[in-house]
């Protein structure tokens, strides 16, 4: 391909985009599309400028994304010590998988009444309503890696000497950091969906909170601007992840398969 | 590797004890099966002396890699004693290596070359006189300029080499390999065969390996052991009488070698027949 091919090659990924915004924007004007709270993308735009302008969103942000971080931080390490005791310790694995296995499915929103009215309407709530949920996929995949460890690995530990906890240090938990952090990328779009859930139901804070602020008080252009930012801030999470995760896995399978042949 | 040259007295003593590295004395294996166990190895009985190159050959399911973890105690015999310089077998004994025929499973892919080659290194000395070892080790098997590498950055035979490094490392007086060069092309083989030549003339050290390939039971070693029939058993044993020094081309063409390689032949036929 030459040179100028390429940008033309990156682009294509905003051409679906940038005709749904345009036909949207003619056909709310055109008078096609006319529901009574359905604004305009330019309307839309003008909202998010606003919100910017006027400090609100970046406050809300923060409050959301904190909250995030730490769920996601939190759940990584909870889910990879629980994933690596079960899958080390094959008695816990067959008294308490059953359990996990019925926890994790129960949908974290279906708890949020109940951890409002046990616990009230604190960002301490709503992190932990993140925690619970975020966890899961991190338990399930530590613990899958775990018995994904060749079993020659554990030969080559017996015969160079290696203790049990050696064998953990040295083998077993370097051979599981990749099953881990597949989970940590679910976990922190996990925490994230819950965290802006949580502040819908419970909280007047983040982006969630304004977002029901603003269709209670029925101001359409401040609702979609914030059903915008949301979904940024979920769109760049997950690119950004993907990006982390590559980066701290140099040798991941993708690449591995180019020199062992 | 002074271990196996100096020997350690035995407890049962005697001049000609101190000459044998391995005793296995009819030795037999079941292993868990679906029902109950499955016999592998029945009425097992040969001697490795210290510094010997041992081939064992045999057709698949003859219990050739369960032989060979029998001796590297990562296996507990069912019936019968293995010993190894007159200390029975309980668990892998430090003093022994081992090089595993799948390389992408037995090499840790997040640490570099020369942290593979360290890491049976790093509980017992110094760092140091561990980047010494493991220097020397990987010049050794001519990897000097790999060690900052990755294992997934290697071809098969350098990851095998790896994997020799690493056992040359520990400085153990016997190395067991299974089917160490089976997944390998003709050249790298042949190539890496010398190598480990090379290895053990430098040190002395006694190898038992395990092969499919009659030519490099032969080429590589001072006895070959044929395993027949299910279960396995020893079905014979013949001594290659080759020259120390070993040539790919001249060593090949030598009477011997054909008289070894026709003898081998029968007898692998025969366990043919009787299975």
């Amino acid at each position: 391909m030459t040179a100028a091919e390429l940008p033309l090659r990156r682009g294509r990924g905003w051409i679906v985009p940038v005709v749904t915004v345009v036909a949207w924007q003619m056909l709310v004007e055109t008078g096609v599309l006319a529901f009574r709270f359905l604004p305009a993308p330019d309307q839309v735009a003008r909202a998010v400028l606003q919100v910017v302008r006027s400090g609100a969103l970046a406050a809300d942000l923060l409050h959301t994304t904190a909250i995030t971080v730490l769920a996601a931080m939190i759940a990584l390490a909870l889910g990879g010590v629980l994933g690596l005791g079960f899958g080390l310790l094959p008695r816990l694995r067959r008294n308490a998988m059953a359990s996990v296995d019925v926890l994790r499915t129960i949908p974290a929103v279906a708890l949020m009444p109940i951890a409002l009215l046990t616990f009230g309407p604190a960002p301490s709530t709503e992190l932990m309503l993140a925690v619970w949920a975020a966890q899961w996929p991190v338990v399930v995949s530590t613990a899958a890696g775990v018995r994904n460890v060749p079993d020659r690995l554990y030969d080559v530990a017996r015969m160079l000497q290696l203790s049990r906890t050696a064998t953990i240090r040295k083998i077993v938990i370097p051979a599981v950091v990749p099953s881990w952090l597949a989970g940590a990328r679910l976990a922190t779009i996990i925490a994230l969906h819950v965290t802006i859930t949580a502040e819908m139901v419970m909280a007047p804070a983040g982006l969630g909170g304004a977002l029901v602020q603003a269709m209670q008080a029925l101001n359409v252009e401040r609702m979609w601007a914030y059903a915008v930012v949301c979904g940024i801030v979920g769109a760049s999470a997950n690119a950004g992840l993907r990006r982390l995760v590559a980066a701290a896995l140099p040798g991941s399978p993708v690449d591995r398969s180019v020199g062992a042949r | 590797m002074s271990g196996a040259l100096t020997g350690k007295s035995a407890e049962a003593g005697g001049a000609q004890d101190d000459a044998i590295a391995y005793r296995v004395d009819r030795v037999g294996v079941r292993l868990p099966a679906a029902v109950s166990s499955r016999p592998v190895l029945r009425d097992v009985t040969f001697d490795v002396a210290r510094g010997e190159i041992v081939g064992v050959v045999g057709r698949s399911g003859t219990g050739k890699t369960t032989l060979l973890r029998l001796l590297a105690g990562l296996l507990g015999a069912s019936a019968g004693t293995v010993t190894l310089d007159g200390v029975p077998i309980e668990g892998p004994p430090a003093t022994v290596a081992m090089v595993f025929q799948d390389y992408h499973n037995a090499l840790l892919p997040w640490r570099t070359v020369a942290r593979n080659v360290a890491i049976g290194l790093e509980h017992r000395i110094g760092q140091e006189e561990r980047c010494r070892r493991v220097e020397q080790a990987l010049r050794m098997v001519d990897l000097q300029d790999r060690g900052a590498d990755y294992p997934w950055r290697l071809s098969g035979g350098m990851a095998q080499r790896v994997q020799i490094a690493r056992a040359l490392a520990l400085e153990a007086d016997v190395l067991l390999m299974d089917e160490p060069f089976g997944a390998l092309d003709a050249m790298t083989k042949a190539s890496l065969q010398d190598v480990l030549l090379g290895v053990h003339r430098a040190t002395g050290a006694t190898i038992v390996f395990v092969t499919h390939d009659v030519d490099e039971a032969i080429y590589l070693s001072d006895r070959v052991l044929v395993l027949a029939g299910t279960p396995g058993t020893i079905s014979a044993t013949v001594p290659t009488g080759l020259p120390t020094r070993r040539d790919q081309l001249t060593t090949r063409e030598l009477p011997c070698y054909l008289q070894v390689r026709h003898a081998l032949g029968q007898a692998l036929r025969a366990g043919d027949d009787g299975g």
